[in-house]
């Protein structure tokens, strides 16, 4: 995502990385070892990210919430866990293109959001969905989480994110949201009482 | 010699040994600590409230109790993997049954150089050895994909704490003991 010129090293290793080891890294993020979600505090939610597939393993999809807020770096067969206010937000996932998911947060409760590559033109594509009782993928939730690594934001300054970037990518995940019809519209809307 | 061997060898068990307890409370540690980092209930609570069909095994952490220890896989590989192998091989049946299929040319990737293969036609070139020879470029290429494919998919071990979904069967004998009706239930697996 930057273009840091200042930085040809770090460039260079990170493309080595992937070249050889042919998966994705990302140094905001830190692996932790737990087998389930936190619960959320009072009056809060936790929204977990979960990429259960491992294609396109040497891209990791940035997400931010419609403050601009980067909540983590989605990497393959991992996830991690928002903790937010309860409210209305919007997330986006940045990919080839943006993606965008609404999502009505009610306090105390968790939320699943399934992170999913696609292919692309060029790089891969992303899409955000929910996972909720109304979707098949809400019985695969737990297998998801069991089988994937859990990973924790830790260094938000690590996003690699210029504003420049974050406004672009704000822009283009609303424009993405109002190309939505109804349906496609519900296919990308988390609601209250998808939580557990 | 022997002695000093012997000592490096008991040090570096040693030093393994350490490493080995390090690296399970290191563990237990970070578990500790996402535990720790909720006041509400502890895992064992959560694993009995939530019940879940399926926990991350954690190397060093016991599973809770009805819970069996599976190794799971990366499927998408491993499906990734069986069709592009079966693609090859269909396209290189394909390609040798020009002539008949023999059981030697369904070996994938070197079976287009076996059978009929290099058999004299007449001709100063022969073209269907060489139709065979380029075709078996890609398809070889597609054996080889699937084939490290298969083998990430199975390098890719995800220990899983699985609840247990089949109980014992149980055995209930009933009998009569001095008027009085006694009931035996035993349960275990068979």
């Amino acid at each position: 995502m930057r273009s840091d010129a200042s930085e040809p090293r770090s460039g260079w290793a990170l493309l080595a990385a992937v070249l050889l080891c042919g998966c994705a890294a990302s140094d905001a993020m830190v692996e932790v070892l737990t087998p389930l979600p936190e619960l959320p505090a009072a009056g809060s939610a936790v929204v977990v990210f979960v990429r259960p597939s491992t294609y396109a393993e040497a891209v990791r999809f940035p997400i931010l919430d419609h403050t601009g807020r980067f909540l983590g770096h989605s990497l393959p067969a991992t996830w991690f866990e928002a903790h937010l206010p309860a409210g209305a937000y919007v997330f986006y996932a940045q990919g080839e293109n943006t993606a965008a998911l609404r999502a009505l947060l009610a306090p105390d409760r968790t939320y699943f959001v399934e992170v999913g590559p696609k292919l692309g033109w060029l790089s891969p594509r992303v899409q955000l969905l929910p996972i909720a009782p109304r979707f098949p993928s809400w019985a695969k939730r737990e297998e998801w989480i069991a089988e994937s690594v859990a990973h924790r934001l830790e260094h938000p300054e690590a996003s690699d994110l210029e504003p420049s970037d974050v406004g672009e990518i704000l822009e283009r995940g609303r424009a993405t949201l109002e190309g939505y019809d109804g349906v496609e519209l519900d296919r990308r809307t988390l609601r209250a009482g998808d939580g557990l | 010699m022997r002695k000093s061997s012997l000592r490096s060898s008991v040090i570096a068990m040693g030093l393994r040994g350490v490493l080995c307890v390090g690296v399970a409370f290191a563990a237990l540690g970070s578990v500790g600590t996402a535990q720790a980092a909720g006041p509400g209930p502890t895992w064992p609570e959560r694993f009995a409230r939530e019940r879940p069909r399926m926990i991350r095994a954690i190397e060093g952490i016991p599973g809770p109790p009805g819970y069996e220890l599976e190794n799971h896989y990366d499927g998408r590989r491993l499906v990734t993997g069986g069709l592009t192998l079966a693609v090859g091989e269909l396209l290189q049946l394909v390609t040798v049954s020009t002539d008949g299929v023999e059981g030697l040319e369904l070996i994938p990737c070197a079976g287009f150089f076996l059978g009929d293969y290099g058999k004299p036609t007449g001709g100063y070139v022969d073209l269907k050895d060489l139709g065979r020879a380029l075709v078996a470029v890609p398809t070889c290429t597609l054996f080889i994909i699937g084939g490290i494919e298969i083998g990430r998919g199975l390098a890719d071990v995800r220990p899983v704490w699985v609840r247990s979904t089949t109980q014992g069967p149980s055995l209930v004998v009933t009998g009569a003991i001095a008027d009085k009706e006694a009931t035996i239930r035993a349960i275990g697996r068979f």
